[in-house]
């Protein structure tokens, strides 16, 4: 069973109401900020979180972080290689999951807004100090109307590091 | 990690003695430039995994992946993977792939186990337990079941529900491959008897799915038809994909049915494609009232951009009601939102010139219409509203003389194509004014909304923005009227595709107001297509968007016959297009013309 041909998003449920600002104009239709991020200092080699969300444009979606073979790309979250942090690993918000009415598969998206954890370790040769992470969010921005390049917004976060 | 300098022993112990809490300041930044990223540490290991390329070191790496990550979402990926490395290479080992198709079934499904199974080694593996599977997803699937599935996730969510209509086709594809894949265990158990039974129902609920074409033409190879096994690989391709032993079969049949030759493969396909997808409606032009310009219409579109179907069939519609004298139609490929090989510097350069970023974009005489792309069933009302517009623009004074030709110069390897323009310009006062000139206020989808209007595109010029000095440019394109390629979006023929500018796209021969012009520009397809050929090889290794690619052809044939010559006269100020004219190159296409 191949589905050759992928078809970025392809739910009829789309408001009709896509903002065609976000078609022409240069606003990526999701925009990000740190929700959590230690208030205090993380000792080296220490485990800790952080928490981003991205806010969605009316009429848009964002695709979950597995989507099935043939389906829409999914949404790929990492850290800037180089950054004084080991990402252990990503937990996504309960994304909705409805029928691609192409495949006939499940897709999982996002609408509104869409939060995600990363479960970090602060390196253990960390410098001591302010720091900075540059989480990289990687997504496909395709509704049934438009499709946008495929695009990489990063998110700063700023923390201070200790022994 | 970086190795970041060592910070002075005064230095270390100031920053321990004070704690200072993380501020939580952040900053979005949108960056093209690739950066070398970290990947969750689940991800790394299961790539990892993927990339061993022993077997049994596979095996044993991707067993160890999902014990070490049990709650990762790549899991299901390494069931399959595991299940798909058994089969591919120790079909023999019977019990451990019973015992994996069991586990893999929890997150592919009964239909695909089945099917990979069925499709396994040289007749299968594991038919027994191939045909339960199948046997219980043909069993469960009923269209109540279905619909009832379907309709509670939409409840669930809150959503509003598909079209009962909608679910319908959803249900009766979903039966047809189930079936499909119980048919196909049937074929490997040479039970055809019972197979042909489910091929024929699965064929009549629809007749546009590629694994019930590639077991249609395989049960008419049993049957020693030829003729229908042929046409329903080529049926299979073109809805979808076929196995490559499908596609050696068709082939060696196409060959057969044709004394040896593959020459008339592509035409016969070409044929076929018509057949399958005929124009979603029948091209009509709305009644002509005040035509004063030809008028430019360019379409940004891609071949990887499931909305730019809509967008490239109402085109279509278009080239074939209106006659080039009143609407001249280029499409400038992108890639977007996937690598497209119709793509061209010159083409992604026009597309920045407009400050576009989305496919499909609809440029009317230069300016960004407010439309949107659709799929096959809405490329109608699309084609309405682009039909539309076109009678408004080209209701709009233009003032402007726009006399083209080109020929082909004969002998040489490079036959190389001249265009000639010729054309006067009225004076600066009423080229300003021409510019200035909006279309009708009462019509609902032209670009000229109000300046303050949030949902109007960035770069939709308002219409009284006209420039007090406008520099106006003449710039020629390289048209191929059709090239056969079939996208991830499934369009087969792409139309009107500029291949190449001959001056710059944001620029052109400069023509002064009040003048007569004279020019020339010559373009040579063969370099042409040399230098496409490179692009795109360019591409696949360095891009600033996708990474390493590879585009799915990369065929950069000019096809002479084919070629015409777009020219336009542009105020590149404002962008706003004042005139345009075509014509093909070959004297068939100047005749058909």
């Amino acid at each position: 069973m191949r589905s050759p041909r992928p078809v970025y998003i392809l739910l009829a449920v789309l408001p009709l109401a896509v903002n065609p600002a976000a078609h022409a104009a240069a606003k990526p239709p999701v925009q990000w900020h740190v929700k959590t991020a230690p208030a205090k200092a993380v000792k080296a080699g220490a485990k800790f979180t952080v928490s981003i969300t991205g806010q969605i444009d009316s009429g848009w979606h964002l695709y979950a972080l597995e989507e099935p073979q043939g389906g829409p790309v999914a949404t790929e979250i990492a850290l800037t290689d180089g950054d004084p942090a080991d990402l252990i690993r990503v937990e996504e918000g309960k994304p909705k999951v409805l029928p691609d009415p192409v495949f006939q598969k499940p897709v999982g998206f996002f609408e509104g807004s869409a939060d995600f954890t990363l479960h970090l370790q602060l390196a253990t040769d960390a410098s001591p100090g302010p720091g900075t992470l540059r989480v990289l969010v990687r997504y496909q921005s395709c509704n049934d109307r438009v499709c946008l390049p495929p695009h990489t917004d990063t998110v700063t976060v700023a923390l201070t590091m200790t022994r | 990690m970086l190795n970041r300098p060592q910070r002075s022993p005064w230095l270390l112990l100031c920053l321990l003695l004070i704690v200072v809490p993380a501020s939580f300041s952040q900053a979005q930044a949108s960056d093209s430039a690739p950066v070398k990223k970290q990947l969750p540490a689940d991800v790394r290991a299961y790539k990892a995994a993927v990339a061993v390329v022993d077997p049994e070191k596979r095996l044993a790496a991707m067993r160890s992946f999902v014990k070490e990550y049990p709650k990762s979402r790549a899991v299901s990926d390494a069931q399959d993977q595991i299940l798909k490395t058994l089969l591919d290479n120790f079909p023999e080992r019977t019990v451990e792939i019973e015992k994996q198709a069991k586990l893999t079934v929890k997150s592919s499904g009964k239909r695909d186990v089945a099917w990979a199974l069925a499709e396994a080694g040289t007749n299968g593996v594991d038919l027994k337990l191939a045909e339960k599977f199948a046997k219980e997803e043909a069993a469960h699937l009923s269209e109540a079941s279905y619909d009832k599935d379907r309709l509670a996730s939409y409840v669930k969510y809150k959503e509003t529900p598909p079209k009962p209509e909608v679910l319908h086709k959803g249900y009766v594809k979903a039966r047809a491959e189930a079936l499909a894949a119980l048919a196909d265990v049937y074929l490997h158990e040479s039970k055809s008897t019972q197979a042909a039974a489910l091929i024929s129902e699965a064929f009549t609920l629809d007749p546009l799915v590629d694994d019930v074409n590639s077991l249609r033409g395989r049960l008419a190879l049993l049957d020693h038809n030829d003729g229908l096994a042929l046409e329903s690989f080529e049926r299979a391709q073109l809805v979808g994909a076929i196995s490559t032993a499908d596609r050696k079969k068709m082939m060696e049949l196409y060959r057969g049915a044709h004394g040896g030759s593959e020459e008339g493969f592509d035409a016969e396909m070409d044929a076929r494609y018509a057949r399958l997808f005929p124009p979603p409606f029948p091209a009509g032009k709305p009644a002509t009232k005040d035509v004063h310009r030809t008028v430019l219409l360019e379409l940004f579109t891609g071949s990887a951009c499931s909305p730019c179907v809509g967008a490239d069939l109402s085109i279509d519609a278009v080239l074939d009601a209106y006659p080039r004298s009143e609407v001249v139609a280029l499409a400038f490929d992108q890639h977007i939102p996937d690598p497209d090989p119709l793509a061209n510097p010159d083409s992604v350069a026009r597309r920045q010139m407009y400050d576009i970023n989305g496919t499909p974009t609809f440029v009317i005489d230069g300016v960004v219409q407010n439309l949107y792309g659709a799929n096959r069933d809405g490329s109608r009302e699309l084609h309405d509203k682009v039909a539309k517009l076109v009678e408004t623009y080209a209701s709009l004074p233009s003032g402007v003389e726009l006399k083209l030709s080109a020929d082909a110069a004969s002998g040489g390897v490079s036959r190389l194509i001249h265009a000639h323009a010729i054309g006067q310009l009225p004076n600066t006062g009423e080229v300003a004014k021409i510019i200035a000139a909006k279309p009708k206020s009462d019509e609902p989808a032209t670009a000229a909304p109000k300046a303050d209007t949030k949902a109007a595109p960035a770069n939709a010029m308002p219409a009284a923005a006209a420039p007090a000095e406008p520099q106006l440019v003449v710039n020629f394109a390289l048209v191929e009227d059709e090239i056969r390629y079939s996208g991830e979006n499934g369009i087969r023929f792409h139309r009107m595709v500029v291949r190449s500018l001959a001056k710059p796209a944001d620029s052109g021969f400069r023509v002064t107001a009040g003048d007569n012009f004279s020019l020339d520009a010559s373009f040579d397809p063969v370099a042409i297509s040399g230098a496409l050929r490179t692009y795109l090889d360019d591409y696949e290794q360095h891009n600033d968007t996708f990474g390493k690619i590879t585009f799915i052809s990369k065929d950069t044939t000019i096809r002479p016959s084919h070629l015409a010559i777009a020219a336009w006269v542009q105020d590149s100020v404002s962008h706003r297009v004042l005139q345009a004219a075509f014509i093909p190159v070959s004297q068939q296409q100047k005749e058909a013309e």
